[in-house]
């Protein structure tokens, strides 16, 4: 599934500041596409907005929902039940916090889309064992979501985002209460299923991560396409960025994503 | 998805690990609401009048229930205006006024002062009064006075019967009424016999005293024509007999040599009671709703002989015309008509009539029912005034401990909520798992309701009249009706109290919920 922005603007509330202004990108099916920005840059509305998980709608500008065939559907056009639906069916979501359902097991928590699909109970708690002995972790089936550290939740959260095989994943900072080694599992995670290493039933074309996060470096290094937001704005032009329209030098990235942090009038409180 | 959503209330509500305050709260709304429902079980187990009690007598029914089934309306004005009718209904008592079998209503006479005479030691005699009966050649020094119904059945008399009734035995009155109902008396005429022939009958009730001086002047082999057996208990009506075919064989054996066309054989009769049970009774007719005795006349008339023994046992009595016509067994009480009749027809049906034929003298017996009735009537009125302005309270209180502790859960679930929404979980499915969860709370709590207050109706009406609520009429079963209605006034309650309470959580949209949950 692709998303195409037009000058997209988003407020909260009709006299409110814009959240989102003028933002306009083409965000094909496939490939990992970061969003990149300070906090309060609209990342996460841009992320709700493109999950519908807002029940408002863009200000001005238009949204279109576009599947790997080609059709196409305006953001407004979406009813709340195609929104649900498409969700339940098309999307996967792994957001700062995990939010399991802490009275569930781990293999019961990965198979709630499973679940809502209308999956016997049987079937989808096979379902979610297999992709735990996929990702090498079988011995969690039994254990309560309760029991688990931040970085097992958050892989878990991840085997339940790509438990239905969906074509997009949004992932909102989900390493940033994260150490390096759950980073990097987490990540690997991701990756193969990007890769369709975790599941078979899509071409590798189909299957898009859009992820949100402060963490450049790995932006850089696991994103194939970026989207820099500065307070609502793209930074540069009005399209998606690839790797090469990017400076090489990290720092120098650092400074265009980060302006406030590098800038001359910067206060203590920006740290 | 119903399955995964019952589940999964049925975890969350059940999780060992959530938090201790929650379930304390949990815990304690639970027996509020137990607490709640308990005076509610109570109030009506109380409120329940045993119905046999009541179908025993229609006006006790009537002071009981009021009427017109409105409680409290058996004032002392009431019931007075409840006797007036009684009296109006009774003609005047222009000899003895007897209680024809009916109901489960013993065989009762009162004498000429009104006073009601002991029960007649009775006993059945089969006799036939056809050709040279004995009996009517006994007549002239019999005596006696026969009162006859019909020619099936008749009452035999002596003089002592007269006396106890305080009639001087030569001058006996010409009649007496026996009642079926009050509109419905029987008028039994008395046959002096010695100066009128018997007519064709076939069973006597008999006093002892009778029997015996019968038994003295009838030395004639008729003597041992007479065969005599104490009637039953109960009869001719078994209350309990309900719908069986009662039967009675009477038989007499070598009545007398110039019955030598019936030597030997065997006059029988069968009694059929179909209609015992009250209910099936009022549905009768009323000439119906005596009991019937049916003698072997088809055989009879046919062989121009009684049935040999063996005989007998290939006889085919016909008895399709002496079973009374019922309808099928009543099992649905019509309860309007049981809870609030009409005091006209209460009063014709009441028992109370007999007692009260005599006069004012005779109400000593009813005033203390309808007192004990009355003063019942008012601690319960008091108990449920009281009960029901604590209900009150408790209600509201229920009302919003559910709404309470539903939003409280609504709250902390938001984030797994919105989650679950994000993931494309309908509103209808989430509003779900937020009723089955309250049902897995509610239900419980309501079911041990009705039960304490069931037992709550045990407990009080031994503090109170020392005796179990049968006793003393208020009347406890299982409270069926209470028990679904209360489950269902429950389920009602949660549903619409969770259905508030989880109006945030269904309306916010995913992302605010996600938002909120941080």
């Amino acid at each position: 599934m692709s998303f195409v922005l037009r000058e997209v603007q988003f407020r909260y509330s009709p006299d409110g500041n814009a959240v989102l202004n003028r933002v306009s990108a083409d965000i094909p099916a496939g490939g990992i596409t970061a969003v990149l920005g300070m906090s309060g840059s609209g990342k996460t509305t841009l992320l709700n907005l493109l999950a519908r998980l807002e029940d408002r709608f863009p200000t001005s500008g238009t949204i279109e929902f576009r599947s790997v065939r080609g059709a196409g559907v305006e953001y407004r056009d979406l009813t709340p039940r195609r929104a649900r639906e498409l969700r339940r069916d098309h999307f996967g979501f792994v957001l700062q916090s995990a939010y399991l359902l802490g009275h569930l097991d781990c293999a019961d928590n990965i198979a709630v889309p499973l679940a809502l699909q209308g999956v016997s109970y049987n079937d989808r708690r096979r379902r979610a064992i297999e992709v735990l002995r996929e990702a090498e972790m079988e011995d969690f089936a039994g254990r309560s979501a309760r029991d688990l550290s931040g970085g097992e939740r958050q892989r878990i959260a991840v085997l339940r985002a790509v438990i239905h095989d969906p074509e997009v994943i949004f992932a909102d900072e989900p390493f940033s209460s994260l150490d390096p080694y759950n980073t990097d599992l987490i990540l690997a995670l991701l990756k193969r299923w990007q890769s369709g290493e975790l599941h078979t039933g899509k071409a590798s074309g189909s299957r898009s991560l859009i992820l949100v996060t402060h963490h450049l470096a790995l932006a850089l290094e696991f994103a194939s396409l970026f989207l820099p937001l500065n307070e609502g704005e793209q930074l540069i032009d009005s399209r998606i960025l690839v790797r090469a329209d990017l400076p090489d030098d990290v720092n120098e990235v650092r400074k265009l994503v980060y302006p406030r942090h590098h800038s001359p009038n910067r206060t203590p409180h920006d740290a | 998805m119903i399955r995964f959503i019952a589940r999964f209330a049925w975890q969350d509500v059940t999780d060992r690990s959530a938090r201790r305050t929650t379930r304390v709260v949990f815990l304690a709304v639970a027996i509020v609401c137990a607490a709640i429902i308990s005076p509610i079980g109570f109030a009506l187990g109380v409120d329940r009048v045993s119905r046999a009690r009541l179908e025993r007598d229609p006006l006790v029914r009537c002071l009981w229930t009021g009427e017109n089934n409105v409680r409290g309306r058996i004032t002392p004005a009431v019931q007075q205006t409840i006797r007036e009718k009684l009296r109006a209904r009774i003609p005047t008592l222009d000899g003895v006024a007897g209680v024809y079998p009916f109901y489960n209503t013993e065989f009762q006479f009162l004498n000429s002062k009104g006073l009601p005479q002991p029960p007649l030691d009775g006993r059945t005699i089969t006799l036939s009064s056809e050709g040279n009966d004995p009996l009517q050649s006994s007549r002239p020094t019999l005596n006696g006075r026969v009162l006859q119904q019909s020619t099936d059945v008749g009452l035999v008399v002596s003089p002592k019967f007269w006396k106890d009734l305080g009639f001087d035995p030569k001058s006996p009155p010409q009649s007496i009424k026996l009642y079926r109902l009050a509109d419905d008396p029987i008028d039994v005429p008395i046959v002096d016999t010695m100066q009128a022939e018997l007519p064709t009958f076939h069973l006597f009730i008999l006093t002892e005293d009778y029997e015996r001086e019968l038994r003295r002047l009838c030395t004639f082999p008729s003597s041992d024509s007479i065969q005599t057996r104490p009637i039953p208990k109960g009869f001719p009506l078994d209350p309990d007999d309900l719908n069986a075919d009662a039967k009675l064989v009477f038989k007499a054996r070598g009545i007398d040599a110039s019955y030598d066309e019936r030597g030997g054989g065997r006059v029988w009769w069968i009694l059929r009671w179909k209609a015992s049970d009250p209910v099936n009774r009022n549905q009768l007719e009323p000439s119906l709703r005596t009991w019937q005795i049916i003698l072997n006349e088809l055989h009879s008339r046919q062989t121009n002989r009684f049935a040999s023994e063996g005989e007998q046992q290939d006889l085919r009595v016909d008895t399709s015309r002496f079973v009374v016509p019922l309808p099928p067994k009543v099992e649905k009480y019509d309860m309007a008509a049981i809870y609030a009749p009409d005091l006209d027809s209460l009063v014709e049906e009441s028992e109370i009539i007999p007692t009260i034929v005599a006069g004012e003298s005779l109400l000593t017996v009813n005033t203390e029912m309808v007192e004990k009735v009355v003063r019942l009537q008012e601690q319960t009125k008091l108990m449920l005034r009281s009960l029901f302005i604590a209900l009150g309270f408790l209600l509201l209180l229920a009302v919003f401990s559910i709404y309470f502790v539903q939003s409280l859960r609504a709250d902390q679930q938001i984030a797994e909520i919105g989650m679950l929404r994000a993931m494309g979980m309908s509103s209808s499915a989430i509003r779900c798992v937020y009723l089955i969860e309250g049902f897995f709370i509610w239900l419980p709590a309501a079911s041990f309701g009705v039960l304490g207050g069931s037992g709550l109706v045990w407990v009080c009406s031994w503090a109170w009249h020392r005796a179990s609520p049968e006793e003393v009429s208020l009347g406890f079963r299982v409270p069926t009706f209470l028990v679904i209605g209360v489950l269902l006034g429950t389920i009602l309650l949660t549903m619409v109290c969770i259905r508030l309470a989880s109006r945030k959580a269904l309306r916010i949209s995913p992302s605010r919920a996600l938002r909120a949950a941080e």
